[in-house]
């Protein structure tokens, strides 16, 4: 065999081999090529008419979403002219709001004024107040002083009642002395057409001639005072003495007990101006 | 002639390998072909 032949046998071996292999790999990796094509097919014109009825509802959703749409750009139209109205509204609103809060800002000051004059006014009330109960506690006084003055008025108009009776009895005694005294005045008026000087005995309360004396002891604890006149001088008992110094009245002394030289004779209070001493002179009758 | 060439030179000639490459050759070619046929026949020509 020459170089080329066995070239040749060589190159158809390795060929051989490879075609060999390569059978016997599609062999084993052997498909069926037309069921699948078959399979394929049917599956390709299912999805087609499943794309073709989802275009068409794809085109009815976009008619129908046209619609929406026109009806959403209306209702937008719509909106947006109602937006522009409540804008409008609203800036009109802004205003009021703003003249509200100026008027709101003017009553928080004017209710402020008035809290300031509320407060002054409670300070009022409790002045009022205190005032009130001072004034309870005067009435309350007051109609404590009340009732004793009722009770002074009841007694007051008892007392009266007694001053009327007793006013009653003196009048019914006055009516007696009047007429004891219109007895006297006629019985003085016979004493004096028979000449007896009634009237020098009644203003001296003693003798119709003086008696003159002078004061020899004074005892003031017992109201005495001693006289330096007695029996002989014609001097008896209630006759009455005034003391006097110099020319000064100083009081008049009431005889008690008399003695033959002298008599004792008690002070009488009622008509004794200064203090009676030693010394002082006394007599029945003052000139 | 032919009796003493192959007296005369060993058993195993070198141009026999060349041989056997074209007959392992012809094996596998129809072993390809009858792999190939076998697929056919069992999808398209049924």
């Amino acid at each position: 065999m020459n170089v080329v032949s066995k070239i040749m046998a060589f190159l158809m071996l390795i060929l051989s081999i490879v075609y060999c292999g390569t059978s016997v790999v599609l062999f084993t990796h052997r498909v069926d090529w037309r069921s699948k094509y078959e399979k394929v097919s049917a599956d390709y014109k299912k999805e087609s008419t499943d794309l073709k009825s989802k275009v068409a509802q794809l085109k009815d959703k976009i008619v129908s979403t046209n619609d929406a749409l026109e009806a959403v750009k209306t209702s937008l139209e719509n909106m947006t002219n109602d937006f522009k109205e409540k804008r409008d509204e609203l800036s009109e609103a802004n205003n009021r709001v703003t003249k509200l809060e100026a008027i709101v800002s003017s009553k928080d000051l004017k209710i402020d004024a008035k809290d300031r004059e509320l407060s002054e006014k409670d300070q009022m009330v409790m002045d009022l107040r205190a005032k009130t109960d001072e004034l309870k506690e005067i009435t309350d006084t007051a109609k404590a002083e009340r009732l004793e003055a009722t009770t002074k008025r009841a007694e007051a108009e008892e007392s009266l009642q007694v001053l009327k009776t007793e006013l009653e009895k003196a009048e019914i005694k006055l009516a007696d002395v009047t007429k004891q005294l219109e007895i006297n005045k006629g019985i003085i008026a016979q004493l004096r057409e028979n000449g007896i000087p009634v009237e020098e005995i009644a203003i001296s309360g003693g003798p119709a001639t003086p008696i003159r004396a002078q004061v020899l002891a004074v005892r003031a604890d017992a109201n005495l005072v001693m006289l330096s006149v007695g029996s002989q001088n014609e001097v008896k008992q209630g006759y009455r003495f005034t003391v006097y110094r110099d020319s000064e009245y100083l009081g008049k002394v009431e005889v008690e007990k008399i003695f033959p030289d002298m008599c004792s004779a008690r002070i009488l209070n009622d008509y004794t101006e200064k203090q009676i001493k030693e010394g002082d002179n006394a007599s029945t009758r003052v000139y | 002639m032919l009796q003493q060439e192959s007296i005369d030179q060993p058993i195993i000639n070198k141009d026999s390998i060349y041989v056997w490459f074209m007959i392992i050759a012809v094996v596998a070619t129809v072993i390809a072909i009858t792999l190939n046929y076998l697929e056919l026949t069992e999808f398209y020509l049924k």
